[in-house]
Parts: C-alpha cells; sequence; structure tokens
C-alpha cells in the first residue's frame, strides 16, 4: 500500500493560500500530487491512501469521480484520509495522527509493508527496487536519501542526514550551511509491526510528533539507525513560489522535458475535455506550453498557459505562468508574473516581477 | 429496463472514399479537429441530449471502434441508468448474417430494442460531423404527433443529388422523398437522423425483412415504404453546422471550417453542448524557440518547431524545425521532418513525412 502525504506541505505564499500544494497546477495540465500517484501507479502499487492535512475540496476536485490513477478500478483506490479530529488544531494535525484516525485502511488491507511519499517533490521514482531492498534486508524501515550538490540553496527547508556506513545515524533540518548534503526526500518503506510502533510510541513521547519528527527523535536521541536507499534521478523541491516557478519553466527545455517525461513513466492526471488551442492570424509563440482550450491572438514567449487562457491581440506574455480560465487582455504586456485563475488583466496594461515573480491573486480584475 | 427515448446509432460503414484512411479502421474510428474521431461527435450528442442509452451498431474492421466505445464512460453514458452496448453481427439461432443495409443492422437487433421496451427509437449515423440537441426533435415529433421524423437540412441545389431529398407541406409534412435524384426538386436533404415510434419502426423493419427484393436500407426501403403508406413523415429543419465527410476532400474542409468557418467554430465551445472524447495522456503542448504557429489548431501532445499557418495539428505530431505545414491536417502521432514543406494535405496518422507534398485542388492524402 502507498500513501501520499500531503501533511507539511511548504506554503508557496499566494499560490497555496486558498489550496493545498497538492492540487496545485503545474505545467497547465498536472496537479502537483499527479507526480506521486502516477509513481505509485507506475510502481504496481494501486492501493492509495491520501493523507491530508487541509482543504479537502480542492484535493476531492482535482481527483475528480474516475479513477485514472488505478489499473484495476476495483481492486485499486485512492482513498482521502482526512483528520476530522485534529483538522483545526495545527499542532495535533500531522501525518502519524491522520494514519491513526485512519487506520481501518490498513486493518482492512493488511498490508505488510507501506510507502508513504510526499507530494511536494518534482521526482519519477520507481519504489520498486527501494521495497525489494528493503524485504531482503528485513529492516523496519528504509528511508529515501539523496545527495545534494548546491544546499545552501536548494533543500532549505528539508532534513540532512548523516550516514555512518551506509545507515543513517542523524537527521537535522539543512541549516544552508554545506553545499554537499544527503537530503532525506520524506519518502519511506516501512514494515507494518514497525508502522504500528511508531503509531504507539508518537503520542507516548510527544502527541506532536508526526513520522518525521519521531524518526529524528529515535535517531537523535535513542542512537538508533535507519537503512538508506540513495536516489539518483532528478529530484527538485517545492518549498517556495521561487522553486515552483523555476520547476515549472525547466520544463521549457526541450531536452530536459523529454528526459523527464519517459514512455514508460507516464504521469497520470484528470482530463477535462477541452478542446485543441486555437491560434490566432497574428499569434506569436516561442518556447511556451500552451494547454489546450486556450486562445492565443498575441504573443507568447518562455511561458506557460493553462486550459482556457485567452490571450487576446497585441498582448505579450513573457516569462510568465497563466492558470486556468484567466485572460491577458489587449495590449497588455506582462513579464514574470503568475497569473492565478479566474483573472483579467484589461486596465493595467504593465505588469513586470523582479526576482520574486509578481502574483495576481485568484479572480482579480486589473 | 424501460427507456422511453433510445439511440441506436450506425457505425457499421467503411467509408471507402477515405482511401486508406480507412484500411484498418471504420469511418467513425476517424481523426477529426484535433483531438476527436467523429463519432465523438453524434455520441456527445446523445450525452448531451439526456439520452443515457446507446446500441452502436458496427460491422467493418470494428475492434478499434467496440475498443474505443467500450462502456461509454468516455461520454459519460455509462451511469447508473446508462447502457451503452456495441453491437457488431452476431451468430443467431437462426444462423449468422452480416448487416446487409442500415435497415437490417437494426431489424436484426430488435430483441435488443425489444428488452429496453422503448418509445421512442433515434436512428443516428457515425459518419457526420454537427452539434444537435436530439431531445428538442423528439419534442418537435411529439408535438407534431409523427410516426417518423427526419432531420433535414437546406444544401445547395448542385449538392442536391448526393443526398436524400424531400418535398415537404406547410406543415412540414413530407410529401415526397427521392433517395439521391438526378433533378432534385427540392433542396431539403436528409441527414440521415431519424426518430420512429417504436412500434412504426418495428413493424417496418419486419416486413422490410420479408421483403426479397430490399436493399434493407432506410433511405431507399423504408422510409418510401411509410410515404406510400401514408404514415405522418415529418422534416425537422435543424439550422446549423452538418457535414458529411464521406472523402478526403470533405474531410480536410471540415477540418479547416473549424479555423475559419463561425458555425463550425461553435463545434467546440465549452457549452451546455460540449464535446467530449478519449483521454490520450498526451504530455503539454510544446512550441520551440524557432516554432511560428498562426491559424491554426492545435492539440495537447504536439511538438511543434517549424512554421505551421492554417492548420489542424493532432496530439503527439511532431513537426521538427525547417518544417513548413500550411493548409494542412496532421493526423495524430505523425512526424513531419525538418526541410519538408506540406500543402493541402492530409497526413495519416503515425507517418514519418520525410518528403514534401502539395495537394492541388483536391487534397492529397499522405499515406503509408
Amino acid at each position: 500500500m502507498g500513501f501520499a502525504n500531503l501533511h507539511g506541505n511548504k506554503n508557496l505564499g499566494p499560490l497555496t493560500e486558498n489550496r493545498p500544494l497538492g492540487s496545485t497546477s503545474f505545467l497547465g495540465r498536472y496537479g502537483l500530487m499527479d507526480f506521486t500517484l502516477s509513481n505509485f501507479s507506475n510502481s504496481g502499487i494501486d492501493k492509495v491512501g491520501i493523507l491530508i492535512e487541509t482543504q479537502p475540496r480542492s484535493i476531492m476536485k482535482h481527483l475528480g469521480s474516475t479513477n485514472v490513477f488505478n489499473n484495476n478500478t476495483k481492486l485499486g483506490f485512492e482513498q482521502v484520509l482526512y483528520n476530522e479530529k485534529n483538522a483545526n488544531n495545527p499542532l495535533y494535525n500531522h501525518d502519524l495522527n491522520n494514519l491513526k484516525a485512519n487506520d481501518w485502511l490498513i486493518l482492512d488491507h493488511k498490508p505488510d509493508v507501506v510507502v508513504i511519499a510526499p507530494i511536494d517533490l518534482l521526482y519519477t521514482l520507481d519504489f520498486r527496487p527501494i521495497i525489494k531492498q528493503h524485504l531482503e534486508s528485513k529492516e523496519p524501515i528504509t528511508l529515501v536519501i539523496t545527495k545534494v550538490k548546491n544546499a545552501k540553496t536548494q533543500f532549505l527547508l528539508a532534513d540532512a542526514v548523516t550516514l555512518s556506513q551506509g545507515r543513517i545515524t542523524n537527521m537535522i533540518q539543512n541549516q544552508g550551511t554545506k553545499d554537499d548534503l544527503d537530503i532525506s526526500l520524506d519518502t519511506y518503506v516501512i514494515s507494518k509491526p514497525f508502522l504500528n510502533q511508531l503509531m504507539d510510541m508518537g503520542p507516548k513521547i510527544s502527541a506532536t510528533f508526526g513520522i518525521k519528527e519521531i524518526l529524528r527523535y529515535l535517531l537523535n536521541q535513542e542512537s538508533q539507525s535507519f537503512m538508506a536507499h540513495r536516489f539518483t534521478g532528478y529530484v527538485r523541491p517545492f518549498d517556495s513560489l521561487e522553486n515552483y516557478f523555476e520547476n515549472s519553466m525547466a520544463f521549457l527545455d526541450y531536452g530536459f522535458r523529454n528526459k523527464f517525461f519517459t514512455d514508460d513513466w507516464p504521469i497520470y492526471t484528470v482530463s477535462h475535455n477541452t478542446a485543441p488551442a486555437r491560434f490566432g492570424p497574428a499569434s506569436l509563440v516561442k518556447n511556451s506550453m500552451i494547454a489546450n482550450g486556450a486562445k492565443i491572438f498575441g504573443t507568447v514567449i518562455n511561458s506557460i498557459i493553462s486550459r482556457n487562457v485567452v490571450v487576446e491581440a497585441g498582448a505579450t506574455i513573457k516569462n510568465s505562468i497563466v492558470f486556468t480560465d484567466s485572460k491577458i487582455g489587449k495590449d497588455v504586456m506582462i513579464q514574470r508574473v503568475i497569473i492565478d485563475k479566474y483573472v483579467r488583466v484589461e486596465k493595467t496594461k504593465l505588469l513586470v516581477g523582479k526576482d520574486i515573480p509578481l502574483f495576481i491573486k485568484q479572480g482579480e480584475n486589473i | 429496463m424501460e427507456k422511453e427515448f433510445v439511440a441506436m446509432l450506425l457505425a457499421g460503414g467503411k467509408g471507402t472514399r477515405l482511401e486508406t484512411l480507412t484500411k484498418k479502421i471504420a469511418k467513425p474510428a476517424v481523426s477529426f479537429g484535433g483531438k476527436y474521431r467523429i463519432i465523438d461527435f453524434p455520441l456527445s450528442n446523445c450525452a448531451n441530449s439526456g439520452i443515457d442509452t446507446v446500441g452502436v451498431l458496427t460491422q467493418y474492421e470494428s475492434i478499434l471502434l467496440n475498443t474505443y466505445i467500450g462502456n461509454g464512460e468516455k461520454w459519460g453514458l455509462n451511469g447508473i441508468h446508462s447502457l451503452t452496448a456495441t453491437l457488431p453481427p452476431r451468430q443467431t439461432e437462426e444462423g449468422n448474417v452480416w448487416y446487409r443495409g442500415t435497415a437490417d443492422a437494426i431489424y436484426q437487433n430488435i430483441d435488443f430494442l425489444d428488452n429496453l421496451k422503448p418509445s421512442y427509437v433515434l436512428i443516428l449515423s457515425g459518419d457526420h460531423i454537427y452539434r444537435m440537441n436530439y431531445q428538442l426533435m423528439l419534442e418537435a415529433h411529439k408535438q407534431a404527433k409523427a410516426d417518423l421524423t427526419v432531420a433535414v437540412i437546406n444544401v445547395e441545389k448542385k449538392e442536391a443529388s448526393r443526398f436524400g431529398i424531400m418535398t415537404v407541406n406547410e406543415e412540414n409534412l413530407v410529401v415526397q422523398f427521392e433517395e439521391k435524384p438526378t433533378s432534385p426538386s427540392s433542396t431539403l436533404a436528409s441527414m440521415g437522423i431519424y426518430i420512429f415510434n417504436y412500434k412504426d419502426l418495428r413493424q417496418a423493419l419486419m416486413a422490410d425483412a420479408k421483403d426479397e427484393s430490399s436493399e434493407h436500407d432506410f433511405g431507399k426501403n423504408i422510409i418510401p415504404t411509410l410515404l406510400k403508406q401514408k404514415k405522418r413523415l415529418l422534416a425537422y429543419p435543424f439550422k446549423g453546422y452538418w457535414r458529411d465527410v464521406g472523402t478526403i476532400d470533405s474531410l480536410w474542409e471540415a477540418n479547416m471550417d473549424l479555423i475559419d468557418h463561425n458555425d463550425a467554430k461553435s463545434l467546440l465551445l465549452n457549452d451546455d453542448l460540449k464535446l467530449f472524447t478519449e483521454d490520450t495522456r498526451s504530455l503539454p503542448q510544446y512550441l520551440g524557440e524557432h516554432a511560428k504557429v498562426k491559424n491554426s489548431l492545435v492539440n495537447q501532445g504536439a511538438v511543434i518547431f517549424g512554421t505551421v499557418d492554417h492548420s489542424v495539428v493532432f496530439h503527439d505530431v511532431v513537426i521538427e524545425e525547417g518544417a513548413t505545414v500550411n493548409d494542412s491536417v496532421i493526423m495524430p502521432g505523425a512526424v513531419i521532418k525538418s526541410g519538408v514543406t506540406l500543402s493541402r494535405v492530409i497526413v495519416s496518422p503515425n507517418m514519418k513525412v520525410e518528403k514534401s507534398a502539395q495537394g492541388g485542388t483536391n487534397i492529397m492524402l499522405v499515406q503509408p
């Protein structure tokens, strides 16, 4: 069984003010959690719980009624798990409590091993070899880690681990003091008895401890050590608005796009039945992604345009991301801007972002 | 299960005039409009008209079509009260026979219809591009207390001899019907969309099946017979975009209409008559650094590095840098290599095009 973990997601500023990271739009087509859910699907994990911290509505809407992630639609499922009791209490609304509150799912399906993976990472990861290694080792838990070469600026909010003879002996938050670090990807393969142990032990040590905190405690305070699996593929965190922007723009490099998206590892998502994109007589589009339903009459350069966006004649969009159902009016010029959904930019003729992209909130009419 | 209004969709035809496009797939499964297959149009119309029971009669090269239709999920026709059934010819106690005509196809599935006990049966063809609310047609049928209602459209005089042509009185009741007349007496053409009272349809089909001289065709046999029997035949005028895309030229033209023709553009509107189709799980569409795309429809999954003007580009098409595509339809998965210039062509699905091609007065099909 797999668990997609939406607890402890970072705040991407205004982008995640009214939606969880999991259903935040990416590349005009995906929700961020599609990557983890597809990793499960492609690894043959068809039974998946989705541990939600807040805003279940947005997650349900993204998942839709059809089961696009499962191979067998009867045997497989994406079960949304929400901790109602602690939903309004941030201190206790963590993944371990959510798992406890929804332990019926585990009791029902009796998995020997569960995989818990976050949804705030951009990666394609095959869990099968990790599960295989885990089972052969008979260890209680395997943590997936990766080597980071620029940890002073990246993965700043993630945990750095210390390795001794290939085992993890220590785990603390990346302080940004060193570039070369082994970073925990918050991705765990856990044997069922150890998961039970964690659920029992957690509240006794501290009721505020989630999985990450209790693992830190066991490593740092009780001198335990855990097995590590080193992931060597491409991985980037979604931990700030800038990172979201950079992670998106990376896909405008066609070579990178083709390396990331491979035929044997499809990323599934919910379809919206929108017509092909329409390009007008004077449209000019370069190095960009255009989603279906979009109508392009103006100029789009180095940008990502989502579903049903209208770019009117004379409008110019550069280095920007425009979300679903927004409209960029006549002769408007935008550069390095993230435009949220249902925005109309008509009266303001110039919008320019700096280092941090300018963000226009959902539904604004400017 | 009892249903007031059910649809039977005739999708068995080969579409010979579409050349190799229908070599391995039936005409209703031919790609259209950057994203769709022809059969998406009548099936989406059914869904949008609140029809939840559809029998799809397949025969020619039916594997892809049967798989595509599946349980009707792509059009939402798989709900609790819905039924989508693919009905290819089958072996029965009486033996096994191919569908010998449009009427025979329905006749051979009379047991299917009997089980549903419908009051009205809508007969559709899987070959046409249009949006229509069949529920409004049923209202007209009921109001006129008709035995059969035929949807009609005004065509140009020179085109009229390609169609079944109706002459109507002031109440829109059909007084004369001619199948593909050499000198047509009107320009009201049958669209091949019929609503029958089921008991009348059943009776007519039973009689037709016994008639050895009959070709078992709705246009040639059933409708003329009903007229002779003085049944009430209502002509239901349709205003809007409707095309039979039976030839390479007309298929190309209808694709181009989605770019140029205002009525055709409305086919793709995202409103109460929404078009449904399969989800191809394609990647986001990508346009490269030197791409030039104008006046075109381009689907998700297409990758364009070259120049595209006035064309329809389907999913998973790659147009390399230095390739130029004008006035053309590029079907799914085709690759247009660098240096190739295409104009007035339809490129078959999954073709790798390494040589330039140019259609003349007639559109050229670039085929394997």
